[in-house]
Parts: C-alpha cells; sequence; structure tokens
C-alpha cells in the first residue's frame, strides 16, 4: 500500500459523499479509515463506523498523491474485530442458506447451455427482477442467446466489503464452475462486473459495453437526469460511464446533465444493508437535487442506485429498461 | 485540425488547453487527482509579465469577479496576505484596510480561529472583535457543504446582525456554484464581507473548478479521473500515448503534446527518497541539491529527451519543469506563464 504518500491536504475529505451528508458526521472519514488506520497497530479495535463509507472511489480521485484508499479501507474492514452489523449479519446469513445476499424472486431462468451467460447479481434476482427481464429481453433483440444460470451466486463484493474474505473466496470458486460452461459473461451491476474483473480475472463486460456501437431507439418521453454509478466510473472505466450518457443520447433520449450526476446515492459499499438511514439520507439529497432540476426521472445503470434512489419516491430506470434496437 | 493532448489538470495544464483550443486545435486533456492549484489559496500571487489579457479572460467568471492590484488580505491564522489578483471578497485595495472588524468563527471547527485572529489582528492596530456562532460540524469535516442551502445562509445572516464592526472575517464556505451568496451576505448585513484566505480548503478548489470548467468550455475533451502511463516516440517527436482510467486502457494519437503533470507532490513527476525522476522514462531531468526543486529541463519550452536532443512536439509547463522554483506562493503565476510559453513553442512562434 502507498498510505505513505499522504500530504494531508484534506482533498479527500472535500469530496467524501458521506462526510458532506448530515448524517455522515460519526464516519471517521477516508483519511482516517484510509491512510492512518493502516499505521496503527490497534486498527482491528476501530469500530463499527468505520463501515460507514460507499466505497465510492471519490477520495481515491481526488487524492493528488495517488493513494489507493479504497484498497486500503478494504483491507482495514478484513483486519477488523467489530462485530457485524445487523444488516451485514442478515446478508451473511442469507449467503450462508441459499447463495445471496437477498432472498431470490427472480424465476425466469433461462438453462438453454448458451455460450453467453447474463449475470444479473443479487439485487437484479431479488429485489430488481423487472430490470433483469428488460435486460434479458433486450439481449435477445439484439441477437444475443444467452443463460439466466440459477446456479450462479453472489458474487462475493458485497463479502469483501464486510472483509468476509474467506466466504467471499468459497463463492468464488463456486460461481467459476459455473463461468467455465460459457464463453462471454454480460452483466448490469457495476459492483458485479469489477469484482468478476478485479477477483475472478474474467472479462465481464457490463450492459453498456455491449450496446455501444449497435444502433438503439429511445423508448422513452420527457426529460431525464443521469445517476452516474461510481463503480461504473471510478471503479470499471471512465470511458463506460460517459458511454452512459452518449449511448442514450443517440438513441434519443433527452438527457439533462449536471455536475453531480456522478455523485454517489449512498448505495454501495455495505451502507444501504449496514447503516440504511445513510444511505436514505444521501439519496434523499441527490433526490432533491433532482427535484430541482424538473426532470421525469433518473436514468442509471446500477441496481443499487435505482433502488436507493427509487425509495425516496423519484422514478428510475436503468438503461436496460429504456432503449430498444432500431428497426 | 492538429490533435494535441495535455497531462494535468491543474493551472498549466488547463490554461495550455484553454489557449490550444482558443487556437483551433481539437484537444483532449488528461489529469487524475487533486492539483497543486487547488491545494492553493486561490489567489495569484505576483502579477504576471507575460499575457496578462489571455489570464484575465481565461479566469473570468461571472459567478466570482477578481479583484487585482496591490491587494490585501487576512490569513485563516490572521497574518496578512499580500497579492495580485484574488476573488472578490478576499482582499481589498492596499491602504484600505477596514477600521473595525468582526472575525467569525464557527463554534468548534478549527476553519478559522476568532480569538486567535483578533489577537493577531490587535497586534498589529487593527481593531478586531471574535464572535463565535453554534455549529454543530465536525472539526474534521469541510464547511462548504454545510452552507449549501439558503436555510444556512438565513442563519448565518441572523447571527451576523447585530455586529458593528466596519468588515465581517468569514472562514472559506463557499465553492464556485455558491459564491454569490457572499454578495447576497453582504448586501443583508451592510458591511464588507471577508473571507479569509486560506489553503488547502474551498478557495483552490474553486479555482481549479473554474480553470477546468473553463478549459471544457473552450472544447477541450476532460478526460478526469484517467492517468498517461506512456509515451509513444518516433524520431525525437511523440506520437501517441496510453491512457489508463480504472480497469480500462485507451490509446491516443497526439501531433502535440504538454506535459503539465505537477511537482513530485501530487503524482508528477516520481519522488525518491530526496531525488525526482520522470515517471515516462523519456526525458532529462535537471536535479539540484535541494530536495524537491528538481524537473524537467527544457530548451525554448520543449523538453529534451534522454538522449539530450529537444522534443519537436512536446513541450512542458508548471511544475514538473525545473525551472519551477516552487517557493512558497509563486507557482501558480508562473504555471500560467510558462504554459503559454509552452503554447508558443508549439506554435513554432
Amino acid at each position: 500500500m502507498n498510505e505513505g504518500r499522504c500530504v494531508k491536504c484534506g482533498s479527500c475529505l472535500r469530496v467524501c459523499p458521506v462526510l458532506n451528508d448530515p448524517l455522515g458526521e460519526q464516519f471517521p472519514g477516508p483519511r482516517t479509515t484510509g491512510v492512518d488506520a493502516a499505521r496503527f497497530l490497534e486498527r482491528d479495535s476501530i469500530g463499527q463506523n468505520a463501515l460507514r463509507c460507499t466505497m465510492c472511489h471519490a477520495c481515491e480521485w481526488a487524492c493528488p498523491s495517488g493513494i489507493t484508499l479504497t484498497r486500503s479501507m478494504l483491507k482495514l474492514r478484513s483486519e477488523m474485530s467489530a462485530e457485524w452489523l445487523p444488516g451485514h449479519r442478515k446478508m451473511v446469513e442469507n449467503i450462508t442458506s441459499f447463495g445471496r445476499t437477498v432472498s431470490t424472486e427472480f424465476s425466469g431462468w433461462v438453462e438453454n447451455g448458451e455460450r453467453t451467460l447474463y449475470f444479473p447479481g443479487c439485487i437484479g434476482l431479488g429485489r430488481s427482477t423487472g430490470l433483469t427481464l428488460s435486460v434479458s429481453s433486450l439481449l435477445t433483440s439484439l441477437g444475443i442467446k444467452h443463460d439466466i444460470s440459477s446456479q450462479a451466486m453472489c458474487c462475493g463484493s458485497p463479502l469483501i466489503k464486510i472483509g468476509a474474505l474467506d466466504m467471499a473466496d468459497d463463492l468464488r470458486r463456486r460461481n467459476m464452475e459455473v463461468f467455465s460452461r460459457y464463453d462471454r459473461v454480460i452483466t448490469s451491476c457495476p459492483g458485479c462486473t469489477y469484482q468478476l474483473r478485479e477477483v475472478y480475472g474474467i472479462e465481464a463486460e457490463h450492459l453498456i459495453e455491449v450496446l455501444k456501437g449497435t444502433d438503439l431507439r429511445s423508448k422513452l418521453e420527457g426529460r431525464w437526469a443521469l445517476q452516474v454509478p461510481c463503480h461504473l466510473k471510478r471503479g470499471l472505466s471512465p470511458w463506460t460511464a460517459e458511454s452512459l450518457a452518449s449511448i442514450l443520447e443517440g438513441a434519443g433520449v433527452s438527457i439533462v446533465r449536471m455536475p453531480e450526476e456522478d455523485s454517489c446515492c449512498g448505495g454501495g459499499g455495505g451502507m444501504l444493508s449496514g447503516f440504511p438511514e445513510t444511505s436514505s439520507s444521501m439519496a434523499g439529497n441527490k433526490v432533491d437535487m433532482y427535484r430541482r432540476a424538473g426532470v421525469d426521472g433518473v436514468i442509471t445503470a446500477c441496481p443499487f442506485c435505482s433502488l436507493n434512489l427509487g425509495r425516496e419516491g423519484i422514478k428510475v430506470l436503468d438503461i436496460g429498461e429504456v432503449i430498444a434496437p432500431k428497426r | 485540425m492538429s490533435y494535441a493532448l495535455v497531462v494535468g489538470n491543474g493551472a498549466a495544464g488547463t490554461f495550455s488547453s484553454w489557449l490550444l483550443a482558443k487556437r483551433g486545435w481539437e484537444v483532449t486533456l488528461v489529469g487524475r487527482g487533486t492539483p497543486s492549484t487547488a491545494l492553493s489559496t486561490g489567489c495569484l500571487r505576483s502579477g504576471p509579465n507575460l499575457c496578462r489579457a489571455e489570464i484575465s479572460e481565461f479566469l473570468n467568471n461571472e459567478k466570482m469577479p477578481w479583484a487585482s492590484g496591490q491587494r490585501e488580505g487576512i490569513s485563516k491564522i490572521g497574518t496578512s496576505y499580500r497579492c495580485w489578483m484574488s476573488p472578490s471578497h478576499s482582499t481589498w485595495k492596499e491602504g484600505e484596510t477596514p477600521k473595525s472588524i468582526a472575525v467569525v468563527g464557527l463554534d468548534g471547527h478549527p476553519s478559522l480561529l476568532p480569538r486567535v485572529v483578533s489577537a493577531m489582528l490587535n497586534g498589529r492596530k487593527i481593531k478586531a472583535t471574535p464572535f463565535t456562532i453554534p455549529s454543530q460540524v465536525p472539526s474534521d469535516v469541510p464547511l462548504t457543504s454545510s452552507f449549501r442551502k439558503d436555510e444556512a445562509w438565513e442563519g448565518l445572516a441572523e447571527e451576523l446582525q447585530g455586529l458593528s464592526a466596519e468588515a465581517i472575517l468569514l472562514p472559506s464556505l463557499v465553492g464556485l456554484q455558491d459564491y454569490h451568496r457572499l454578495d447576497q451576505l453582504e448586501g443583508r448585513c451592510g458591511r464588507n464581507v471577508l473571507e479569509a484566505i486560506t489553503p488547502l480548503g474551498s478557495p483552490g478548489q474553486r479555482l481549479a473548478d473554474l480553470m477546468l470548467s473553463k478549459a471544457a468550455e473552450a472544447g477541450v475533451t476532460i478526460w478526469d479521473g484517467r492517468k498517461v502511463t506512456a509515451l509513444d516516440v518516433e524520431n525525437d517527436a511523440a506520437i501517441g500515448a496510453t491512457v489508463v482510467g480504472g480497469m480500462d486502457a485507451r490509446h491516443i494519437s497526439a501531433e502535440a503534446v504538454i506535459l503539465a503533470t505537477g511537482g513530485p507532490l501530487v503524482d508528477g513527476l516520481v519522488l525518491k527518497e530526496r531525488d525526482v525522476s520522470d515517471p515516462l522514462g523519456k526525458f532529462r531531468i535537471v536535479r539540484s541539491k535541494f530536495p524537491l526543486t528538481g524537473g524537467y529541463d527544457s530548451l525554448n519550452g520543449m523538453l529534451i529527451n534522454i538522449d539530450g536532443r529537444p522534443m519537436v512536439n512536446v513541450a512542458g509547463a508548471g511544475d514538473c519543469l525545473s525551472s519551477g522554483s516552487r517557493e512558497y506562493g509563486s507557482g501558480l503565476t508562473e504555471a500560467l506563464e510558462n504554459a503559454y510559453r509552452a503554447v508558443r513553442a508549439l506554435e513554432g512562434t
């Protein structure tokens, strides 16, 4: 790790969406958890407030010295001895009993032995099943035959966020058996995509990457803002994040750009399950901003963003739900 | 149309991109991390000798008017600060020091310590009175986000109502979007509102934001959060670069390159013990016996390659050059001036 490069400039504190939220003051901040904690022997006793971070990578982007704060925070999480928060314990129980973070509501499994696997992830299978069906039919209409396998489990990303590395590795081994039957893996969750690439070493493609270069048309009326997912822009690829806007604009969706569109909604990093009130406060502030802009709703490319912002009462759609191939 | 690649998102990188775009180049600016510009006080300490008109146009912004000339202000620790150009609320014209100043701090927040600053000012024969207003903002949390909403400013205006001083000194509370709120507050209180000169805070960030937005307005493609990891060179000329962002990488072609990557503290030059070196491994570095003062060697604005020959189309600007003195507070003007020189060098004038 490269924490020693810290010059104590405070740039990470200025951009942290948690610290800048009225409910975020209990978070010790990215500098304490990402730089200072690594130097202290008693870091394992830092306490649960160190988990009040959405892993949005904003601090890492802002750091003038190129410190990999997110990596450092994940390491801290794996070394902490604090008890699991109720929401995190529930998630671990779910994974232990049926392999996913939330109960599976989806039933449209496709197991035809195709060469492509669509991997919707736990939220896509448990909370946003409409989104999953839309993405699946969009892929089909683009001529991409695919399976949706009931045997693929949680990617393990949420477990890494709470430091449960062994459990995450166990999931990886089980999933790799499933993935080995496919040539191509397509995802609709940036968190899953990041995990599959970084930890599994699979060249998983996010839906946006699949859509790039295809002729598409809008299925939407009205003016829409964007929620650019953190793990897409600052995790996977800023170019892919830029494609979110360009694909939608190219398809004829009326997009209202705003500077805060890429700030965190509060849904990531285990915040939504661990500290739901902070997630809700952060999402509420973003929704206020969208309302002030007078848009009809928000388009994103992440099931966590959809879920978290949608709960604050604004219409949120995934890119997979708003476009279709041109005829 | 010629394609230019500018590396670095600070003062030198944004100003040279803006100049190139204005002169008809197609420019991509690649930069990651907070630049030194954003860590500065957001003021120009010394007046430029070169390209004054261009700098004024580049910094011009309707939200945040500037004042220039012999200016004086008060730092967040109460010391006197002199500069040539600052946002209008940061300074006054030298010799027009307010007769009395109310120094306003937020309870429990270190952004401006009213008693310390007042004592410093009283020591300089400026009548100052400390005033603390209630605040819930923890000491480690920046203030700007607490002062985004109208209610916060209503509350502040009410707190300041009874103050009788000629001027009110506040900690830095506003980003670029909210700068007009200082004017509104001044209107409501009927007194001069001054912002303490504050490094490592919103004034520097504001300046960096302004510069980047000006470059974008001029048509520069901004590749933020990305880093140039390799430069392709043929016959002493750069032809392209590898750019990495997230887990992704792209190749970009270029007919001209400006390196404005900054000094060793901002992930520009590589710092090893007391020595600096070129992360791209292409260019000659001038080393100095003083730590942090070395940098890229250059001849008439063009960088010198490791074989000792000047590059045909790679210029350097800002803190990565060996000319960068890195003396406290001198960097911004110097960075802007040599960004101008770099652009002229590329255009062969």
